[in-house]
């Protein structure tokens, strides 16, 4: 049985996102590659062909569009599937060390999957998070910020246990109820602003 | 060079006290920010209603008004380019919210994205409106996950509550929003490479004319703006054109999301009006620098760097200063760099970045960037170097410049020419003597 | 539009892109992406010219210049890509040839260019003739400042049992991807991965036959090569013969390329009204029976086998077989793909030896040339607002007219001509272009164009038209309908409805016409058919048809192949020892189409000519001339003895002039009409055995991706 034949209510809603024309139909292409993609972890050969005939083109459009992009798979990754990211702010707080850490405490070079089946590694561009560099993604789970190397061994060490800690969501800077902007702890920043002015009332409705 | 400034920071040099209260990250962080509930008991979904109230054309004029210009990084003004729409053609428009910031650098949507989500769908109703959309697409970039369940959840809460679908909010004016999930590729950031990612092609980018406006997504017109423009549509709507207009300077008005990474005691994103300077955003903001500096990139990785010095910490940050001062505000995520750090490598792994991320259409970026530029900063990186590699890379940097087929290739100039300009020495020190100015060090510890 | 190009100031019509201009202005730019007959897209960047345009003032006037008084230019800081630039009123161009800037850009441009491409040259197939190449040495600096390794991918990759792909040499381009996609429509062959990485490959396990090898032509560099022709010989050493295809009626222009006296390669050559710039596979690799197996030297059967013999021995053996017969008795028929000129040879000899025993083959009953709208023409069709295509498989019968249509559903956009030939970029032209299927109706069996059509009407053929007329079904009505509600309408027919045709056929398809307001393109069965049946090679009163060659006394038979003998003497006139060969009596040797001057008429009534290409035939002999060897034997005097000969009779007989056809060709209307019974169906099919070339079959039965050195390992990193 093919892929999506028991799913055509997904199907059919991923269609009704797009106009009801070739060119709409062709726009299902990269969400129903991510539906196989969180299933099965990758798309193979057949599935080019199940996509490809769901929007009406063929297996060599849907693997070029694949290829184009870098978080798809063609092959099975780990069952934790670590996305460093190298770019520029990370690397200069550290992240290339941080991939050389990885793959040599995880004996896993990217393309492979680590014999245990638990562990891929993948270099990546900006995930934007470069205030709180270095950074990784563990699948699609969510990011890990400011890995440094002793919260890196925690989290490898709870990953082989199986017990993946949960991604931080830390949120960089919020304003309190004065409209002033604050950190996380608490801490009030821009040390130097003294009373806000007030916002002008909310316009009232109009008649809608 | 100014070194950093161990003693107590200058005061604020922008001038613009009293300061404004910020709005669109008022509520970032807020526990269940992201819901309707929240949204609605904050003053949510009120200026969709005004926008209602006065009608589609009142509402670009009142755009233009405010003076908003684009936050994706050309600064294009908002009003004008919601303008350029078609009227009454008789053929359905578009309207396309650009998440995919990809730009090292930039990290602001993202939070505007996961932790308030509805004030970005608002928007985007009110654009919709006023520009005769009825279909509005948010193309996400794939890595963001958690923003795009958040996104989706809140298009589901907004479609439950009549905000979205027929006949919004008793309006007689349909929308539909959808959310479109890329898969990782920078380019897609670029208006017409995100159309064809969207129509499910390869994100190469198209050729302009036709511009988007007269032939878009499907051939249909189609205005794309940012997320950030959005939500400040959205405040606009709320607290009125003469509100956001008095805020920031003369052609750069109302508040901006400033992203601070680096070394810094408070990276973040920090809310401030437009021409707000450097050193007033460094210092007084984030805390000031943790090590000697010695360069700021102001606006993303493909804009110019600047030289850490005095004059640079008192540019005001909009968009006509920071050119005056030979860079771009592009999305305001201000980078600071090292002293001790090598430029060139830094620089490197820009390239690099923008060498792996050419869609590979036209040969200058292809050729030029992903398979020779890339090569030249390893070769003078791992100690390669010949006395005439800095020459080279400008020439072809001149070869390249301008004659690529969309700006990608461009903004990898960006951070080159500028890093040469400024740090010379430490390029010639690689070129001549294959010794870096400034040796690699370990960067990658616990606090 | 006036447009100032280098100084000199040209008049163009709008619309036309600044590359155009400078070529109108007799100028040049380098390019590699754009082509002809393909969308604009400016990917390699290598047509950069400077650009500058008056601005306006508000009031409309414009922007002066203080110093001269004219109207000011602004330009544009930067080169800019001439092939996606429109020119407009007014603007300034400056092509290498009045800017250093240009200049310097170019050979830049030219660096990057080859960057990565391998200094092959000397075993390069596309050595001599390759457009990177031949830009190199005029726009380059001479030499690379690159240094490093250059990428190393697969050199011999096969794409199909035709195409072979060298991977390194690609540049980029796009020609290829774009071609698949905007001219036959399939979608089989496009970019993978991106950035320095990006490489060509299909995921279909190799190219569909039909139009493949159309790309080795476009490709600029070596990158895309004829696997026939691959290693067969460097470009200056081929002699290229610019001639006309015979293998279908369409006639395409071709060049064919011969070496040591063997036909190594055929490649497409433009004619802006036929084929434009494409041929089909058939046309282009199936020609291996020009060059092997030839028959060199006459035969005669002596003692009940066939030896060799010379010309003098033949006719001497046809004169003692001939001894039993008459003149008279010998019936005489000839391939229809022969020329004009052969036929009106054969026709006379019928006509002094009173044969009436004469025909050609392939043919059908009817002759529909007199249809009251007229003939349609290629670009017709093209341009056509409507096609219903009735009983026809394209695919055997008339592959470029199947290309024609699809042009039509692309919009129907004829490439601007200009004085410098084919517009290079026509703005007009856009990748993916939206196809209207609504256009176009195919009533008959399934084929390849049946993916295309918006309306789809399975039919068997004796009766299509008929039911056509009075539709049954809703698609037929919506055929009709589309019929009768175009302006441009055209009706394509072909043999599953032409085999059954008779006499109320015609005036049927007459009514139908004139209800419609439809031009027809009745597709003629062989190459020359419509040619040589304005020749009237017919069977005359008491005649027998070619399908009857069995029952003749004595025949002489042209390149046919029945497999069977006549009663009495038998003479095959072939290129090959075919079966009806064997059976022979005498076997006299013939040229193939390649080797003769001629002319033939294609299916839109077009004369198009016949070059001799230099192949070693040995003593092989075209019609005209084995014919008055044949009357020698005969003893009568050959009333054609020569080219000039038939041409002259040939204006007297059809009142055209041959020998003179323009390179295009030219349209002549045909309007024969006769009844004349085949006796057998004709059932087209474009390859035969002969013509397989004997390549090895490359193609491993599951395609690999191609392996990548240096990029990032599939799975893990993108
Ligand atoms: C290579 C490239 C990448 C871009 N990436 C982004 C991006 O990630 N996010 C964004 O909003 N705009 C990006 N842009 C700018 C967009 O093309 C476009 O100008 C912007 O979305 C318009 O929105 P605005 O008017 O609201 O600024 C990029 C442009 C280029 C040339
Ligand atoms: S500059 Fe060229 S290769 Fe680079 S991203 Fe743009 S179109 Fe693609
Ligand atoms: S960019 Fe290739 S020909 Fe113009």
């Amino acid at each position: 049985m093919s892929y999506f034949t028991d799913k055509q209510p997904l199907v059919a809603d991923i269609f009704s996102r797009y106009p009801d024309s070739p060119q709409g139909r062709r726009s299902a292409l990269m969400p129903l590659i991510r539906e196989v993609q969180d299933a099965e972890g990758f798309v193979n050969g057949t599935h080019l062909d199940e996509i490809a005939a769901l929007c009406g083109t063929t297996a060599t459009e849907v693997r070029s569009v694949m290829s184009f992009y870098s978080t798809y798979h063609t092959l099975p990754t780990g069952k934790y599937h670590l996305q460093v990211c190298s770019t520029v702010m990370c690397s200069l707080a550290g992240s290339d060390e941080l991939w050389d850490h990885l793959v040599e405490a995880l004996d896993v070079q990217p393309g492979e999957v680590s014999p245990d089946g638990r562990f891929s590694v993948q270099k990546v561009e900006c995930l934007g998070s470069c205030g709180t560099a270095p950074m990784m993604q563990i699948n699609d789970d969510g990011y890990y910020e400011s890995v440094t190397p002793g919260k890196c061994a925690r989290i490898l060490e709870s990953l082989r246990a199986d017990l993946q800690p949960l991604p931080d969501n830390p949120v960089p800077v919020t304003v309190n109820a004065e409209g002033r902007q604050m950190l996380a702890n608490g801490e009030v920043v821009g040390a130097s602003i003294t009373g806000l002015s007030q916002l002008p009332p909310i316009f009232p409705g109009g008649e809608a | 060079m100014t070194a950093v400034a161990p003693n107590p920071p200058k005061p604020i040099t922008s001038g613009k006290d009293p300061r404004f209260a910020p709005t669109l990250y008022a509520h970032v962080g807020q526990p269940e920010s992201w819901t309707l509930g929240y949204y609605r008991r904050n003053g949510g979904y009120e200026a969709v209603k005004r926008a209602f109230g006065m009608g589609a054309d009142t509402v670009i004029d009142e755009v233009k008004k405010s003076g908003l210009r684009g936050r994706g990084g050309a600064g294009f003004a908002t009003g004008l380019k919601w303008s350029f729409m078609p009227l009454n053609d008789g053929k359905p428009h578009y309207i396309i919210c650009n998440a995919d910031e990809s730009e090292p650098g930039s990290f602001k949507d993202r939070y505007l994205l996961s932790e308030d989500p509805h004030q970005l769908i608002e928007g985007m109703i009110i654009a919709g409106y006023a520009m005769r959309a009825s279909v509005g697409y948010i193309y996400i970039r794939g890595e963001y996950v958690h923003a795009a369940e958040r996104i989706n959840a809140a298009i589901e809460e907004a479609r439950e509550a009549g905000l979205l679908g027929q006949n919004v909010m008793n309006s007689g004016f349909d929308f539909q929003l959808h959310l479109h999930r890329g898969a990782g590729a920078y380019i897609c950031g670029e208006e017409t490479a995100l159309m064809n990612s969207l129509e499910g092609l390869r994100a190469n980018p198209r050729l302009k004319p036709p511009f988007p406006a007269a032939a878009g997504l499907y051939g249909l017109p189609t205005t794309i703006n940012n997320v950030e423009t959005f939500c400040a549509a959205t405040q606009i709507l709320k607290f009125g054109a003469e509100w956001h207009a008095g805020m920031g300077t003369e052609k750069s008005k109302g508040m901006k999301l400033f992203q601070v990474s680096g070394p810094v005691a408070r990276p973040g994103v920090y809310e401030l009006p437009l021409g707000t300077t450097f050193r007033e955003l460094i210092y007084d903001w984030a805390g000031g620098p943790l090590e000697e500096m010695k360069a700021i990139i102001p606006g993303g990785s493909s804009c110019p760097m600047l030289r850490w010095d005095d004059k640079t910490l008192d540019t005001p940050m909009d968009y006509e200063s920071i050119a005056g001062a030979g860079s771009m505000l592009g999305t305001g995520g201000v980078t600071v760099i090292p002293k001790a750090d090598c430029i060139v490598n830094a620089t490197w792994n820009m390239v690099r970045f923008y060498g792996h991320e050419s869609c590979g259409k036209c040969t200058p970026c292809r050729e030029g960037i992903s398979s020779w530029m890339t090569r030249m900063y390893e070769k003078l990186v791992r100690g390669h170097g010949q006395p005439g590699d800095v020459q080279l890379i400008l020439d072809m940097s001149e070869n390249i410049g301008g004659r690529s087929f969309c700006a990608l290739a461009d903004a990898c100039l960006g951070p080159v020419l500028s890093s040469i300009e400024l740090f010379r020495e430490e390029y010639d020190s690689l070129a001549q003597f294959q010794t870096p100015t400034y040796p690699a060090r370990r960067r990658w510890k616990d606090a | 539009m006036k447009v100032n190009v280098d100084g000199v100031e040209i008049e163009l019509p709008a619309g036309t892109s600044a590359i155009d201009a400078v070529f109108e202005a007799g100028g040049d730019v380098p390019y590699f992406c754009a082509h002809k007959y393909l969308s604009p897209v400016g990917a390699c960047r290598m047509c950069l010219v400077e650009t500058g345009s008056p601005r306006k003032e508000k009031d409309g006037s414009f922007v002066l210049d203080d110093a001269t008084g004219q109207p000011k230019i602004f330009w544009f800081p930067k080169p800019m890509a001439s092939c996606t630039m429109q020119a407009t009123e007014g603007m300034h161009i400056k092509s290498a040839r009045s800017s250093e800037v240009v200049a310097k850009a170019q050979a830049g441009m030219m660096e990057f260019t080859l960057l990565n491409h391998p200094l092959d040259c000397p075993t390069c197939d596309k050595g001599g003739a390759c457009e990177l190449q031949d830009r190199a040495f005029e726009y380059g600096y001479g030499a690379s400042r690159f240094g490093f390794d250059r990428r190393h991918a697969d050199k011999h990759y096969p794409l199909s049992d035709f195409v072979i792909l060298d991977q390194e040499r690609c540049i980029h381009c796009k020609r290829c991807v774009r071609y698949f996609e905007e001219v036959p429509g399939q979608e089989v062959l496009d970019f993978i991965e991106r950035s320095s990485y990006t490489f060509i490959d299909t995921e279909e396990g190799g190219l569909p036959l039909g139009f493949q090898g159309n790309i080795t032509d476009i490709c600029p560099v070596g990158a895309l090569l004829d696997n026939v022709a691959r290693f067969r010989g460097r470009n200056w050493e081929y002699d290229h013969t610019p001639t006309t295809c015979t293998l279908c009626p369409v006639g395409c222009s071709i060049t064919v390329d011969a070496r040591n006296g063997r036909l190594e390669r055929i490649v497409a050559r433009e004619n802006r009204e036929v084929n434009e710039a494409w041929i089909c596979d058939a046309g282009r690799f199936g020609h291996a029976f020009a060059s092997e197996r030839r028959l060199t030297v006459p035969l005669v059967r002596v003692d009940g086998e066939l030896q060799e013999a010379s010309w003098d021995v033949a006719i001497a053996a046809i004169r003692a077989g001939m001894a039993r017969h008459s003149v008279a008795d010998l019936a005489l028929y000839l391939n229809a793909d022969s020329t004009l000129e052969e036929g009106v040879a054969l026709g006379a000899l019928a006509d002094v030896g009173g044969s009436v025993h004469v025909d050609h083959w392939p043919r059908y009953e009817v002759s529909l040339d007199a249809m009251p709208k007229g003939a349609a023409t290629l670009s017709d069709v093209a341009t056509a607002d409507a096609v219903v295509v009735i009983g026809a498989d394209l695919g055997e019968e008339a592959p470029i007219l199947e290309l024609r249509i699809l042009e039509m559903l692309r919009g129907g956009i004829l490439p601007p001509e200009y004085a410098h030939g084919t517009a290079i970029a026509d703005l007009r032209l856009v990748e993916r272009p939206a196809r209207k299927p609504e256009k176009l109706a195919v009533i008959g069996k399934e084929s390849r164009l049946w993916a295309h059509a918006g309306i789809r009407a399975s039919s068997n053929g004796h009766n299509a038209l008929e039911r056509l007329s009075r539709p049954d079904t809703a698609e037929l009505q919506a055929a009709l309908k589309l019929l009768t509600e175009s302006e441009k309408a055209i009706i394509v027919l072909g043999a599953d409805v032409l085999n059954g045709a008779s006499g109320s056929f015609a005036a049927q398809l007459s009514d139908l016409a004139t209800r419609t307001g439809a031009k027809i393109m009745a597709i003629p069965a062989g190459a020359n058919s419509k040619g040589l049946a304005a020749l009237n090679l017919v069977p005359r009163e008491g005649g027998l048809p070619f399908a009857r060659v069995a029952e003749a006394p004595a025949a002489f038979i042209s390149r046919l192949d029945p497999g069977v003998r006549a009663r009495g003497l038998t003479i095959v006139h072939d290129s090959h020892l075919t079966a009806t060969a064997r059976l022979a009596d005498v076997v006299l040797p013939a040229v193939t189409n390649y080797e003769k001057r001629g002319t033939t008429v294609n299916l839109e009534g077009r004369l198009l000519e016949l070059e001799q290409a230099a192949l070693s035939a040995g003593e092989a002999a075209d019609l005209i001339r084995t014919l008055t060897a044949v009357s020698e034997a005969l003893g009568v005097r050959a009333p054609v003895r020569g080219l000039k000969s038939a041409r002259e009779l040939a204006a007297q007989k059809l009142g055209i002039k041959l020998g003179e056809v323009p390179e295009r060709g030219v349209i002549h209307p045909f309007r024969t009409s006769h009844v004349a019974p085949t006796e057998q169906t004709h059932i087209p099919k474009l390859w035969t055995e002969r013509m397989q070339p004997s390549i090895q079959t490359l193609i491993p039965a599951n395609l690999q991706p191609l392996p990548m050195l240096g990029a990032a390992p599939v799975g893990g990193d993108d």
